[in-house]
């Protein structure tokens, strides 16, 4: 292959480097006024009064907007499909507010400072009620109303017969704390309406361009032509760009006011008004036979919605599902329950509950190693899938899956055994320090399917000067999409990726799509956009073939021409036969292919890492970090590689420092002077080892997904490390300086 | 707002006499400019002394470090890295915030700033520092560090005044070493959680002859540790002083910090005791 496989820059590399891209925020239309947003200042109750005199004073002000002069109706932020029957839980502006930041009312003036200066002015009268926050709080149903139940949702499973004895039980207890996504561009909505037409149009960062126009659609009662909605340049999601607040505000607003308006949240609302993965606890009951093998995980789990109830519901299912993409599960018993507290509201993050699914399930893999008295990578040996496996749960085959391979390539390339006995002879020797290794695995899917159906749709133009123009509803969250398209139609067509255009969505121009979630993108969309080109190949050639008077079966492609096995001298340019094909036979050269997928294979890695830890002040430093992936072919190596080194960055905060902290007045973590993100420079070179032979037989050239799945073993890896290096069973997340102090002392105390 | 942006001390004294009650001083900006966008401070005008060429100096002689109000932590954190009994200083300015933070900020807007966790307040009051205050008259009055922090953000700075430079007496510490250390919630970019400068005196023999100690990000304000400075004097700096110190420091931690965070400051002071010591010593040697 001359393209696919080798790494290329992704094709706004040099832009953002430059500073130059334009994101939603940079957006400018005549006559756009800037939103700013009110928000409660109370974590339950109901909005009473709103006094808006003083800020309707303020010169520039356009109008204050509030529960009591914007529409009743509601919607679901999570919805994204037009399909799901999902209940209708938010206003634009809320009358009864959940949570510290809830919407109560937004300010459209002239300039953001206007709009900043009067949404402070903006009085809001409340009646309070009693709040919760924290699990505790919540189970107790300390903010339920007359005749609420504190379990939102409870969802039970079981798969598999229970063993009958001979089995070795192992507890273990993983609870996580809310934590936030961190992209580096804060959400944003420009929203322009027509009046005269009847036209909306939205530009924002999303996930999902067809999402949001079935909900603003319905929400706002227009037909769906009448709404359109072009993805902007992303600087990042994480899933925090696949739930809809801003945009139905700043919609409203824009047809309140018929003209163009602008939201753009503050770093301190994008940590606590937007999205935050939901805090989790899980005790789970493991039996493990003598030599290791997993014989049932019986799991029984709380998740905290935070102030509504989102896609939590689907969620816990979800962590169901994904407990069979990775081990070979005999017996699952599983029950878990939503709870909703008065904390930001709970939704996507990367993983999309593999992850949640991998720090409980680990750590019981942990325990069981230490209690069995076997080395933890040779425990999940014996558990892991194999090829010619299938999920237990959907029953899909998983292919040719390499996570057995994973562990032993990573044993050796990280010097896992050696690094065991260095560490023995370091602890020893040391009196400050201690040191530790970590492994996690982690399984996740390349598609909806089979949960929901999975399709897409590609179109492919042949320019007049030879160049190619494809469309599909790709929304690139900064990890190189666009780029990776671009390499496969080069490849089909076997022509320069640099000769090839392509879009983003946009609701006006680009197919029907579920959005850029659930690792579907280059599985599924990878391949659509596979079927397109080579549809467009087979034109090309069909033309050729008629115009030039050359035996079709001897055609072929090559360097972007038309050649011939018969007939070596025949060398005919794609331009050549574009233009041809324009003049004589009045015809455009295009293509178009949908594709659904009916396999779903497996596609896992495992981590491992070395790490010290401070015993008298707590800290962690992370001394060397290895990530081995079964990915199948790669598309684009080097933007593979930096999402899992990304990946790692983000699961060595989630397992040490990461944590929306919500106080007991409700009000949460709001800067992230106060949010620990791991830096560079407290990050050791992340080695990333790519096993590409477990092709996949769907995937575009056998591609499997990589933008999750590298995400779901890093924090559990790290976790690993810690207790390791400790001796300890910690399991409630982040293991900050303060829990393992704390854990340290407690432990000298018993040892007294 | 009205903006002030003098270029000689005179036309600085003459905004700071114009300005009027609720005018402020911005330095590097690097808090108050935060302050600003949130809403949080209003000032009727702001005075940027950042043209004034004096301010931005770092003069070192014989007997005096005298650093300007404009002088930045990186600038600081160069000039003095080399200059043992002032390397303390250089420490805490060079671990403040990130590169670019650095690179803004100064020394008197952090001390004028006043937060309990900020890292040149301990500094300060490790080199018993001057600072020179500027009125509306053209008035220079020095105020000593010990009465100059009053409480969280709050400092005997009055409306009208301004503080052109701090001062530190060089005699009194030549032949000195210094360090200064913080734990903070990671390794870069962090604020402080404790903060330690020492300063150590040690003669020929090898023997600590005076000693100074400060935390920062302890209390509400800067505390001196007499108490461990006293358990030093006459000692050899090593193991056995050390642990004293460390149980000495810990006690202080303890019973000046806020509950919430006893357990883990009181516990980690002990490591930072150690780093401190452990530069002292790399310096000494």
């Amino acid at each position: 292959m001359k393209t696919v496989g080798v790494t290329r820059p992704i094709h706004d590399a040099a832009g953002k480097a430059s500073g130059n891209t334009k994101y939603a925020a940079d957006v400018m239309l005549p006559n756009m006024a800037h939103v700013c947003l009110v928000h409660s200042a109370i974590p339950h109750g109901y909005v009473r009064a709103v006094h808006a005199e003083t800020a309707l004073a303020v010169p520039g002000v356009l109008g204050v907007f509030h529960c009591f002069n914007t529409t009743q109706r509601k919607y679901n932020r999570y919805r994204s499909r037009f399909s799901q029957e999902l209940p209708l839980e938010e206003r634009a502006f809320a009358d009864y507010v959940r949570f510290v930041g809830d919407r109560v009312a937004a300010v459209a003036a002239v300039s953001r400072e206007a709009a900043e200066r009067a949404a402070r002015l903006v009085e809001v009268e409340y009646e309070e009620l009693p709040y919760a926050v924290g699990f505790d709080d919540a189970l107790e149903g300390k903010n339920c109303l007359q005749g609420q139940s504190p379990t939102i949702k409870e969802f039970a499973a079981e798969f598999g017969t229970p063993p009958e004895g001979g089995c070795v039980d192992v507890e273990s207890f993983t609870q996580f704390p809310p934590i936030h996504h961190a992209t580096m561009e804060p959400h944003a909505c420009v929203a322009d309406y027509d009046p005269y037409q009847d036209q909306l149009v939205i530009y924002s960062p999303n996930q999902s361009v067809h999402g949001i126009r079935v909900v603003l659609a319905d929400y706002l009662q227009m037909p769906y032509h009448k709404v359109r909605v072009v993805k902007a340049t992303m600087g990042g999601s994480f899933g925090a760009k696949q739930e809809w607040f801003t945009e139905p505000v700043a919609a409203l607003i824009a047809k309140q006011l018929c003209r163009p308006v602008k939201l753009v949240y503050s770093r301190a609302e994008a940590m606590t008004c937007a999205v935050v993965r939901g805090a989790v606890r899980a005790s789970v009951h493991g039996k493990y036979a003598p030599n290791g093998t997993l014989r049932s995980l019986d799991v029984d789990l709380v998740l905290d919605a935070g102030a509504y109830v989102g896609n939590a519901c689907d969620y816990i299912a979800s962590i169901y599902g994904k407990l069979f993409r990775c081990y070979r599960m005999e017996h699952v018993r599983y029950r878990a329950r939503v709870i909703s507290s008065n904390t930001p509201v709970s939704g996507a993050y990367r993983g999309w509950s593999a992850p949640e699914a991998a720090l409980f399930t680990e750590r019981n893999l942990d325990a069981a190693a230490a209690k069995l008295g076997m080395d933890r990578i040779d425990l999940r040996l014996k558990n892991t899938l194999m090829p010619e496996d299938i999920d237990r749960k959907s029953s899909l085959p998983v292919e040719d899956i390499r996570i057995h391979e994973a562990l032993l390539r990573g044993r050796e390339l990280f010097f896992w055994d050696r690094l065991c006995e260095e560490d023995a002879v370091f602890n020893a020797s040391n009196n400050r320090y201690r040191r530790g290794i970590g492994v996690a695995c982690g399984g996740h899917g390349n598609t909806y399917y089979p949960r929901h159906g999975d399709f897409g749709e590609g179109r492919a133009f042949l320019n007049e000067d030879g160049t190619v123009q494809l469309v599909l509803t790709v929304h690139d969250h900064g990890c190189g999409t666009v780029t990776a398209m671009k390499m496969i139609a080069a490849e089909v067509l076997d022509m320069p990726d640099g000769d090839i255009y392509l879009g983003e969505g946009d609701t006006a121009v680009t197919p029907v799509d579920f959005g850029c979630f659930a690792s579907r993108t280059t599985f599924v969309l990878g391949r659509t956009i596979h079927d397109s080109a080579l549809a467009l190949r087979d034109t090309i050639l069909d033309r050729a073939s008629e115009l030039f008077d050359l035996p079709r079966q001897d055609l072929y492609v090559e360097n972007a021409a038309v050649r011939s096995k018969s007939e070596p001298g025949v060398c005919i340019s794609y331009r050549e036969v574009a233009q041809t094909t324009m003049l004589k036979r009045r015809r455009n050269i295009t293509a178009a292919a949908q594709f659904a997928n009916v396999t779903n294979p497996g596609v896992t890695g495992a981590h491992f890492t070395h790490v010290e830890v401070d015993t008298w002040t707590g800290f962690t430093r992370v001394l060397d970090y290895l990530a081995v992936h079964d990915i199948g072919q790669p598309i684009n190596p080097g933007m593979c590689i930096a999402q899992i080194q990304g990946a790692a960055q983000m699961g060595c905060g989630a397992a040490l420092r990461e944590e929306l902290v919500v106080g007991k007045d409700g009000r949460c973590t709001a800067s992230l002077s106060k949010y620990h993100l791991f830096l560079a420079p407290d990050l050791p070179n992340i080695r990333v080892e790519l096993l590409t032979e477990g092709r996949s037989q769907e995937g575009p050239f056998g591609a499997k997904s990589i933008g999750e799945v590298s995400f779901v073993p890093s924090a559990p890896a790290v976790c690993s490390a810690v207790n390791d290096a400790l001796g300890s069973e910690l399991g409630v997340l982040p293991f900050t300086p303060d829990r393992i102090l704390t854990y340290l002392a407690k432990e000298k105390e018993e040892s007294l | 707002m009205n903006w002030y942006t003098p270029v000689t001390m005179e036309e600085l004294a003459a905004a700071l006499a114009q300005g009027g009650e609720s005018s402020r001083v911005i330095a590097g900006g690097t808090d108050y400019t935060i302050h600003l966008r949130q809403g949080k401070a209003n000032p009727g005008a702001l005075i940027y002394p950042g043209r004034i060429p004096a301010l931005r100096e770092i003069m070192l002689t014989e007997d005096s470090l005298r650093i300007g109000a404009m002088a930045t932590m990186a600038e600081l954190s160069l000039a003095l890295a080399a200059v043992p009994e002032f390397a303390a200083i250089a420490d805490a300015a060079g671990g403040v915030g990130s590169p670019q933070i650095r690179s803004k900020a100064t020394l008197v807007g952090n001390l004028c700033n006043a937060s309990p966790a900020g890292d040149m307040l301990p500094i300060a009051k490790l080199y018993d520092m001057v600072l020179e205050v500027l009125d509306g008259n053209g008035r220079l009055t020095d105020v000593s560090v010990s009465d100059f922090f009053l409480g969280p953000g709050k400092t005997a700075l009055q409306p009208g005044q301004a503080v052109t430079a701090v001062r530190a007496n060089r005699t009194a510490v030549t032949g000195w070493v210094s360090a200064f250390h913080k734990i903070g919630f990671r390794s870069y970019v962090s604020i402080a959680r404790i903060g330690m400068g020492v300063l150590l005196h040690i003669d020929a023999a090898g023997v600590i002859s005076d000693a100074r100690l400060t935390l920062g990000a302890v209390a509400n304000v800067p505390i001196r540790v007499y108490a461990a400075e006293r358990l030093m004097q006459g000692k050899p700096l090593d193991r056995a002083m050390l642990e004293k110190v460390t149980a000495v420091v810990s006690r202080t931690v303890h019973d000046n910090c806020r509950p919430a965070n006893r357990l883990y400051k009181t516990e980690a002071a002990r490591g930072l005791c150690a780093d401190v010591f452990a530069q002292l010593e790399k310096r000494m040697s």
